[in-house]
């Protein structure tokens, strides 16, 4: 038996109240709710780290250079990913000698190629991070990948990013995922014109961490009439994400990945089109509406989705029958928009976890105001959240969607949805939700948390779905 | 200097180690940091951030700030939320980009002592020491802060303080609960536990025992603090196994029988200040030659030094290597354990070793028909929640039959 | 022990008063240790016959370790210890943490418990730049300032960025300006100009040193005037800011024989 003390010590700390961190969406502004002071990291993450994204390119390798306290996240996030994750990892240790000798270009260079002599097989691609301080005492990244290439012929590069504290115009998510498409649109910018000219009949989806959902209309749409979907969550080989560059035009479902897709058109000239995910039939018109016009597709029969959905979501709030809901912005980049259509069809939204709303939302967010002003939000990082009790759940059944939400309620029943992506039944793998299916799919994850409890401080504690993202492919 | 580590980890850093060796006092933590950088703390390195809440953060340091030196926004954000949950003191450790621009948090702490009247700490940490520096640095600091003379009372028996505790080095697995009882079993009072379940007022208490034990390198510090302020002894032993449970008990009576010391000691600092604080890790210690170990343990340096006599007066093995990559601690902590830090040293140790004792992610340096040999001895520190499951009770009694049976 | 710290604009005579300022108190008998704190590594050159001591920073850099105590510095004229911090190759690198990075090491190797000097005197570049060119401010360093100027407005322009910045770390706990020294250039209404920045801070003028060749012929051949000829009017204007700095407090090694 281990002594209490050891597992549950008692730590003497005062309840704060609530203000600050919870108010009535009227009470809050827009888009940042809460004034932001000491933050709280929630064990709870639920997106995906800068580690796990490029093992979902195949045959890359992630080489950090960075302060043993930045490295030390990384290599642990990478160790979790199963299959291998850690072996397609490695780390130059920057330490204070290079920050007093200023010699941060050779130790880069040098580092990475021991790194690389030293692994059993030469990768077709390597993404190397580099960390604020190395920027702050402005390296010279271009003599870094000059020599790393002129080293290296047979091996693209891609410079990686890893400086929260320099983030200005790009959050770090942003450039994550802008990066991740470089090598791809540098080699389709180096060929000749002849063959940049010439397109395959394709979509690219890009830069999502989950494959779109197989059983998605927009799937079967673009079959339909020929065309390929490449999915960047879904490269098998190395070629397969390089092809992503070639297609005709690209999609966008995230905000975050915006920079990506503008960067990727003004690299390789290739058009893309924004299709937020969406909870606004409305919305859903008009993004099937751009598609048809671009693609000449055959518009799918709206109505017929719409009324399923409406009556399925009847279904599902006639189980719930007033239990409340609570949401955070990690399930989806929507979130408000979520809450929206659930509180339309008589579900119990309680509270919207988020510290920031997203301002594609300023008019859901005026719709919400108007019509649920008892709409709680909430922070995730507020400091006083690290000691508010998390017993909401344990005090009456509550379902929660997000993993934050999951933890700052204490409730057992959640979906464990992470940017509209989510593991379906029957599945082991997680899929992103887009469009009417998704909507559909949403719907029965709602009803299968409200029947099933999950063990969550096991789910949430590994991020980023347990890493059971199809990592890498085959190689 | 090869400074690349192909399959290897790191050890948490410096500022996780102050955070770990105070969590459970009832401090204001703040780590001076971008957020998200050290959110690896609370996902990773601290078991008890799931289900017990302690007061850490991180600042979110910007560039704005880290170009002008600022730490207004620091102490204002501080002191909002030290007025509304009222911390028995305030912790501050630097990350990288205070260190680059030479930051000054101790001048920063002792401003906000005077504006808020609470004890205030600032730790000089980079982000580039250890966690086993700066959990020393912590302990060393909170007995500076905290520590009075206690008055000379009668007592029967042997009081005690056990220091150098945190969940990076001993996890959460029984090994303070079985410290606890080997001491209560034998009937010596322990006053204090550095600091896992001991209260503020138990630590407090501390100069009040006869004898420190310290049982990791974070604990060194704070223990010579001790000598020297208040005369008490130190012994410096992990209890590891059953030979190490009973030399640990025989040493305490021993040592417990000399009594107070009069003379000043000599304070040992903590890694954090050492000549390595200038220049990094380096790792230019050169490894021995490559000689053929029986068995290799890599880890902390205590606790291997505790399995090493285990090994030697239980199973009769005779040439026992010990390693420790930790390369900032005070001298007196590596006891003939060798400091390598570079991964293609410790892959030809690991190499040259019969048997080899360590975290799970070392057996990566050793080719795979040579794993076999490989025994797991997870380190919280070092491969983080990963492998907590299989970590050992390895204070006392039991780890002699856990390490019979991998043998 | 007295700990000193001498700033002021590049090319002002930094080095100069900070060498002169030396070698006068080591003429009294004063043990003195001083570290040019300045990647020029110029500051120590005239009290070591002009030829420079090795900086800390360019041994490690060359050495790829730390120096010992034996390599730490050297002794110059009268045993004035000569430690210069050094920097990073110009333009890269981090100058500021290499002055840190040596205060580190000069703790580490107990530089000033071996050597037990009764000042310490930091002659610090310029302007105060980052945190690393604070550092010898810092409590536990420095517990004085003096502010070296001329008349010139650029001179006395940084003066006055200097004591801003000193006036701002107060509530630190950091080092305060003893007052100025006034070494002169010439300039037209020199010494009302600097008198009127002296009232303005409420700063006294610990010394007025007037512009003088001998100091050139002196540095030329590596010496300070204290050195080559201390009857002269200036060396005895630096023996009498030495005698002001230390006040009644005599040198540790006079104790020491009686």
């Amino acid at each position: 038996m281990i002594d209490e003390r050891e597992i549950k010590p008692n730590i003497p700390v005062k309840i704060p109240s609530k203000d600050g961190c919870e108010a009535n969406i009227t009470d809050v502004p827009f888009p940042v709710p809460f004034p932001k002071g000491l933050v709280y990291a929630p064990p709870a993450r639920g997106t995906w780290t800068i580690a796990h994204s490029p093992m979902l390119i195949p045959g890359c390798h992630e080489i950090y250079v960075c302060c043993p306290c930045c490295l030390h996240g990384v290599v642990l996030s990478a160790d979790e990913i199963p299959d291998g994750g850690n072996s397609r990892f490695s780390m130059v240790t920057l330490t204070n000698e290079n920050v007093l000798k200023g010699d941060l270009e050779e130790m880069m260079i040098e580092g990475v190629s021991e790194v690389l002599k030293g692994l059993p097989e030469m990768p077709r691609l390597v993404e190397c991070f580099t960390s604020c301080v190395q920027h702050f005492l402005n390296i010279d990244l271009k003599v870094v990948y000059r020599a790393l290439r002129e080293r290296f012929p047979g091996t693209d590069f891609i410079d990686g990013y890893m400086i929260p504290t320099l983030a200005r115009k790009l959050t770090p998510d942003m450039l994550g995922r802008r990066q991740l498409l470089r090598a791809a649109s540098m080699k389709r910018a180096g060929k000749d014109e002849t063959l940049r000219e010439k397109r395959d009949r394709a979509v690219s989806l890009i830069v999502n961490y989950y494959p779109l959902d197989p059983d998605s209309e927009l799937k079967e749409l673009f079959e339909k009439e020929d065309y390929e979907v490449r999915d960047f969550a879904s490269c098998k080989t190395y070629e397969d994400y390089l092809a992503l560059a070639d297609s005709e035009c690209a999609l966008v479902f995230v905000s975050a990945s915006l920079p990506a897709a503008k960067d990727f058109q003004k690299q390789t000239g290739m058009d893309y089109l924004y299709l937020p995910y969406s909870y606004s039939f409305e919305e859903l018109r008009r993004e099937y509406q751009t598609l048809t016009d671009r693609f000449g597709l055959n518009m799918p029969d709206p109505e017929e989705y719409e009324r399923r959905i409406t009556a399925r979501a009847r279904e599902v709030s006639e189980l719930y029958n007033g239990t409340p809901l609570v949401l955070d912005y990690t399930a989806s980049p929507r979130i408000l928009q979520m809450a929206l259509f659930l509180l339309e069809n008589g579900f119990q939204v309680k509270a919207v976890y988020t510290d920031a709303f997203s301002p594609e939302e300023e008019e859901v967010y005026n719709v919400l105001r108007e019509k649920y002003p008892q709409l709680l939000i909430r922070s995730t990082q507020h400091f006083k959240m690290r000691l508010l009790p998390r017993d909401e759940g344990k005090k009456e059944k509550l379902i929660a969607v997000g993993q934050k939400a999951a933890y700052f309620t204490g409730t057992d029943h959640f979906v464990n949805m992470i940017e509209n992506g989510a593991v379906l039944k029957g599945d082991s793998q997680p899929v992103q939700l887009y469009g009417y299916s998704g909507i559909l799919h949403f719907l029965d994850l709602l009803e299968e948390a409200f029947l099933r409890k999950s063990d969550v401080k096991s789910v949430i504690e590994v991020k980023a779905f347990g890493c059971s993202g199809r990592i890498g492919g085959e190689a | 200097m090869n400074q690349s580590q192909r399959v290897l980890s790191t050890y948490a850093a410096d500022l996780f180690g102050i955070s770990s060796a105070l969590y459970e006092l009832g401090g204001l933590i703040v780590m001076h940091d971008a957020s998200g950088c050290n959110s690896t703390y609370g996902t990773h390195d601290e078991p008890r951030w799931y289900d017990t809440p302690s007061m850490a953060y991180i600042s979110g340091l910007n560039e704005v700030d880290t170009i002008h030196g600022n730490d207004k926004r620091l102490r204002d954000n501080i002191k909002e939320a030290a007025l509304e949950m009222q911390p028995a003191f305030i912790a501050i450790s630097g990350s990288p980009m205070p260190n680059v621009i030479g930051s000054d948090l101790k001048s920063a702490a002792a401003l906000l002592e005077r504006e808020t009247g609470i004890p205030c700490m600032g730790f000089r940490t980079d982000g580039i020491h250890t966690y086993a520096a700066g959990a020393g640095e912590a302990f060393l600091e909170y007995a500076r802060r905290f520590l009075k003379p206690v008055p000379e009372e009668q007592h029967g028996g042997i009081r005690v303080n056990i220091l150098g505790v945190t969940p990076l080095d001993f996890s959460v697995t029984g090994n303070t609960t079985a410290m606890r009882k080997i001491l209560a079993g034998a009937g010596i009072e322990l006053i204090s536990l550095w600091a896992m379940g001991s209260s503020p007022e138990e630590l407090q208490r501390a100069p009040s025992a006869d004898l420190n034990l310290v049982v990791s390198s974070a604990g060194l510090s704070a223990a010579s603090y001790m000598e020297a302020e208040f005369g008490i002894p130190y012994l410096c032993m992990t209890p590891v196994g059953k030979s190490g449970q009973e030399l640990w008990l025989r040493l305490i009576r021993e040592r417990a029988a000399e009594g107070k010391r009069k003379e000043k000691g000599k304070l040992i600092p903590s890694g954090l200040y050492g000549s390595i604080s200038c220049f990094g890790m380096s790792g230019r210690t050169k490894p021995e030659e490559d000689g053929k170990a029986q068995v290799l343990i890599i880890g902390e340096p205590l606790i291997s030094e505790g399995i090493k006599n285990c090994l030697m007066t239980e199973f009769g093995i005779e040439h026992v290597r010990r390693i420790c990559p930790l390369p900032d601690l005070p001298k007196e902590a590596y006891a003939g354990a060798e400091i390598v830090t570079q991964e293609q040293h410790l892959a030809r140790a690991a190499a040259s070793a019969e048997r080899v004792i360590a975290d799970p992610i070392y057996a990566r340096l050793l080719p795979e028909e040579k794993r076999k040999a490989f025994i797991r001895f997870p380190h919280e520190a070092y491969s983080g929640r990963h492998y907590r499951e299989e970590i050992p009770v390895f204070t006392g009694n039991s780890f002699s039959e856990w390490i019979g049976e991998q043998l | 022990m007295k700990k000193i710290a001498i700033y002021g604009k590049g090319g002002i005579g930094k080095s100069t008063t900070t060498a002169n300022l030396a070698a006068a108190l080591a003429a009294d008998g004063y043990k003195v240790i001083q570290i040019g704190c300045d990647p020029k590594a110029d500051s120590t050159m005239n009290l070591l016959k002009g030829v420079p001591v090795q900086p800390v920073m360019d041994y490690y850099r060359l050495h790829d370790e730390e120096p010992d105590f034996e390599h730490i510095g050297r002794e110059g004229f009268g045993g004035v210890f000569c430690i210069e911090t050094g920097g990073p190759t110009p333009g890269l690198g981090c100058a500021g943490r290499g002055i840190i990075a040596t205060f580190d090491l000069l703790e580490e190797l107990e530089v000033f418990e071996r050597i037990r000097p009764d000042v310490v005197l930091y002659d610090v570049l310029g302007d105060v730049v980052c945190g690393g060119f604070a550092a010898p401010i810092r409590e536990g360093y420095a517990e004085e300032i003096l502010i070296v100027t001329s008349g010139e407005k650029m001179a006395l322009y940084a003066a006055d960025n200097i004591s801003t910045a000193v006036r701002n770390f107060e509530d630190r706990g950091y080092a305060h300006v003893r007052g100025i020294v006034l070494n002169r250039r010439n300039v037209p209404d020199e010494e009302e100009k600097v008198r009127s920045f002296a009232e303005k801070h409420g700063f006294p003028i610990c010394a007025d040193i007037p512009r003088s060749d001998e100091i050139n012929y002196y540095e030329d051949r590596g010496m300070t005037v204290i050195e080559g000829d201390p009857s002269l009017p200036v060396s005895r204007l630096y023996m009498q800011l030495a005698r002001d700095l230390m006040g009644d407090e005599k040198p540790q090694r006079e104790g020491d024989h009686e």
